[in-house]
């Protein structure tokens, strides 16, 4: 193209007559700010740099650290996650999840059969039987120094055998439980009760096999009254197979521990409807 | 003409107190008005708050926003900023609202090693003070919402009516420097943080428990954001820390159910451990985007490096508390429910 082709020579009075300018004047002054702030930061070329990338994140060598630094945490946070080692939390988590898990359990039990052992000064003991079955029936038979008695739990009622051997008598629920005789067994008389005894009252925060739990059981360890209890859970069924409560401060001078209370329990195997009719001579063990 | 706008004024404050009692009185009868008190919770919420903005904002923008909010006059530029100032209010008591609620989690079970009663009676109270601290968040954030929003439409009705007389702040693009607030902002945040956990349970016992998801967010997070580039100007450490926080969850939540199938105290004792897991990444990450992230982010806006904030951040903010607090139920619930029965 040759500049003697163009047919117009003053071009630029018709590019501008073209091009009018009409920018309202306070936005050519804000584009010509614009402008100088755009021209000041191409002035300092280190700025814009830095403006495309976090402060921190400055130079190579910063980006290896930070990459090393990146590599062995996520290394170690997954090794000590791995390695189970256990914390605080994890531990109530654990407490909280095994105390639940007996608790239904027991909730759900159908059958229960308990012997509670009373050790009493002069090695006598004093044994309680306790049979008990999801309708809400329940049998306690107590063998003491003094002999042995019977009762039968129906509906909240006591049925007891008369002295005769012959009658039953019945009473309200309340004499035998409030009586300090029985008072052991009625603790244990149904797995609801246990169970609530487990959340509310034993305070349960240690777990673990230790001393006399078997491979297929672990203990639970607690405290009522300041007095120990410890209660031994098979591992696979969730429900406690033995209950020992311990007399205060007993075992800490390297003595032996005072017993004083000790409950065993066989769960969900079938126990005979006769046991549970009340009678002199009906279901005698 | 003036004499019916203030007319009109003291309808809408008369309004504005009547809706306010109406709340009140519903709180008030809806039985147990003491039931919605966590002080600890609240305390924390709004002083962490408050030290969040105090890190990402001076004092004079802090002053600017709050005049904007109550008259709305000023530039383009200062309202856009104070818009900002109300949307980081609110996205800072939210996410407070979620790592207050996990922290309270977390301090409710490590502190059962101390409490007598273990059973289920035990655990629902753990439960309410994390959903109150998520409902003080959550008002807050509502309440710093408000004046964001009112803003947002005084600068759309400007745009749409051309005013002449308006002026543009300048634009600034500079390396921000260490500030008085900022320094006194994360030390009001931490000994916030500090004190609450502190008043309840022994801290050394929490250093242990966090020490493994620590490393994993932080660690993650950081890898993240090296790989995602550090010249994309739409890197966003918030996003990396609510996806590592997403990554640790799941982690935790794969090692529970794989400890489920083991019914031992063994199997127990795995679920325990990924679900502590599973709670230590969400108050992780939580922090790392209070802390680290959308200060970061509004540095950037603050100083013109972005215009607004990204939408993963965003997302980020906004999604990964609720995501949170959806854990914690899982996490409960899964405490509560019993092993399954023996094979």
């Amino acid at each position: 193209m040759n500049k003697s082709n163009i047919p117009d020579p003053d071009l630029d009075k018709l590019l501008k007559q073209a091009l009018k300018d009409n920018i309202p004047p306070e936005v050519e002054a804000r584009m010509n700010r614009q402008f100088l702030n755009l021209k000041r930061t191409l002035d300092r070329p280190e700025s814009l740099a830095k403006a495309d990338e976090w402060l921190w994140m400055g130079g190579p060598l910063q980006r290896k650290i930070l990459a090393v630094a990146s590599t062995v945490m996520l290394i170690l946070g997954v090794v000590m996650h791995l390695s189970g080692s256990q914390s605080a939390l994890a531990h109530s988590i654990e407490q909280l999840k095994v105390n639940v898990t007996v608790s239904v359990n027991l909730n759900r039990a159908v059958f229960m059969d308990c012997t509670v052992l009373t050790p009493e000064a002069g090695g006598e003991n004093t044994s309680f039987h306790v049979l008990w079955r999801a309708n809400g029936d329940a049998r306690v038979d107590m063998v003491s120094t003094a002999g042995a008695q019977t009762i039968w739990i129906l509906d909240e009622t006591i049925l007891l055998a008369g002295s005769d051997g012959s009658s039953i008598r019945s009473m309200p629920f309340k004499t035998i439980a409030s009586d300090p005789e029985w008072q052991p067994a009625m603790d244990f008389r149904t797995p609801v009760l246990l169970a609530k005894h487990m959340e509310e009252r034993y305070g349960l925060m240690q777990t673990g096999a230790r001393g006399g739990a078997g491979s297929g059981e672990f203990l639970v360890i607690g405290q009522q009254d300041q007095q120990a209890v410890e209660i031994t859970v098979d591992a696979k069924t969730y429900l406690p197979k033995v209950l020992k409560k311990y007399a205060p401060d007993s075992g800490r001078m390297n003595g032996d521990r005072i017993c004083l209370i000790e409950i065993r329990f066989l769960w969900n195997q079938p126990i005979s409807g006769e046991l549970f009719v009340p009678g002199p001579l009906a279901g005698k063990q | 003409m003036s004499s019916t706008n203030s007319g009109k004024r003291f309808l809408l404050i008369a309004g504005k107190i009547l809706i306010l009692l109406i709340v009140a009185i519903g709180v008030l009868q809806s039985g147990t008005p003491a039931g919605y008190i966590d002080p600890y919770g609240f305390l924390f919420v709004l002083v962490g708050g408050v030290a969040l903005l105090m890190i990402s904002f001076p004092g004079a923008e802090i002053w600017r926003a709050f005049r904007h909010a109550a008259r709305g006059s000023g530039s383009d530029a200062e309202i856009g900023n104070s818009v900002h100032f109300w949307e980081s209010a609110g996205r800072s008591f939210w996410i407070l609202g979620g790592l207050s609620s996990v922290l309270s989690i977390i301090i409710g079970f490590v502190g059962l090693r101390t409490v007598e009663v273990a059973g289920l009676s035990a655990i629902i109270p753990i439960l309410i003070r994390p959903l109150l601290s998520i409902f003080y968040g959550s008002l807050l954030a509502v309440i710093c919402f408000v004046p964001c929003w009112k803003l947002q439409g005084i600068l759309q009705s400007r745009s749409s009516a051309p005013n002449p007389g308006r002026n543009e702040m300048p634009i600034s693009i500079g390396r921000p420097r260490w500030r008085f607030g900022l320094v006194l902002g994360y030390v009001l945040f931490l000994a916030a943080l500090v004190s609450t956990s502190q008043i309840q349970i022994n801290l050394s016992d929490l250093w242990p428990v966090c020490k493994p998801s620590l490393f994993v967010v932080l660690g993650g997070a950081l890898a993240l954001m090296l790989f995602m580039g550090g010249n994309n100007i739409r890197l966003t450490p918030s996003a990396a820390f609510a996806g590592m926080g997403l990554i640790g969850s799941l982690m935790g939540f794969i090692q529970m159910l794989i400890g489920m199938t083991d019914p031992s105290p063994q199997g127990i004792g795995h679920v325990a451990g990924a679900l502590a897991f599973v709670l230590f990444s969400c108050f992780t990450a939580l922090l790392g985007m209070a802390l680290i992230g959308a200060p970061l982010e509004d540095r950037a806006i603050r100083t013109r490096q972005a215009c607004r904030p990204s939408a993963f951040s965003r997302v980020a903010w906004y999604v990964f508390p609720l995501l949170s607090l959806i854990f914690l139920v899982l996490v409960f619930n899964m405490i509560i429910l019993p092993l399954p029965g023996p094979r």
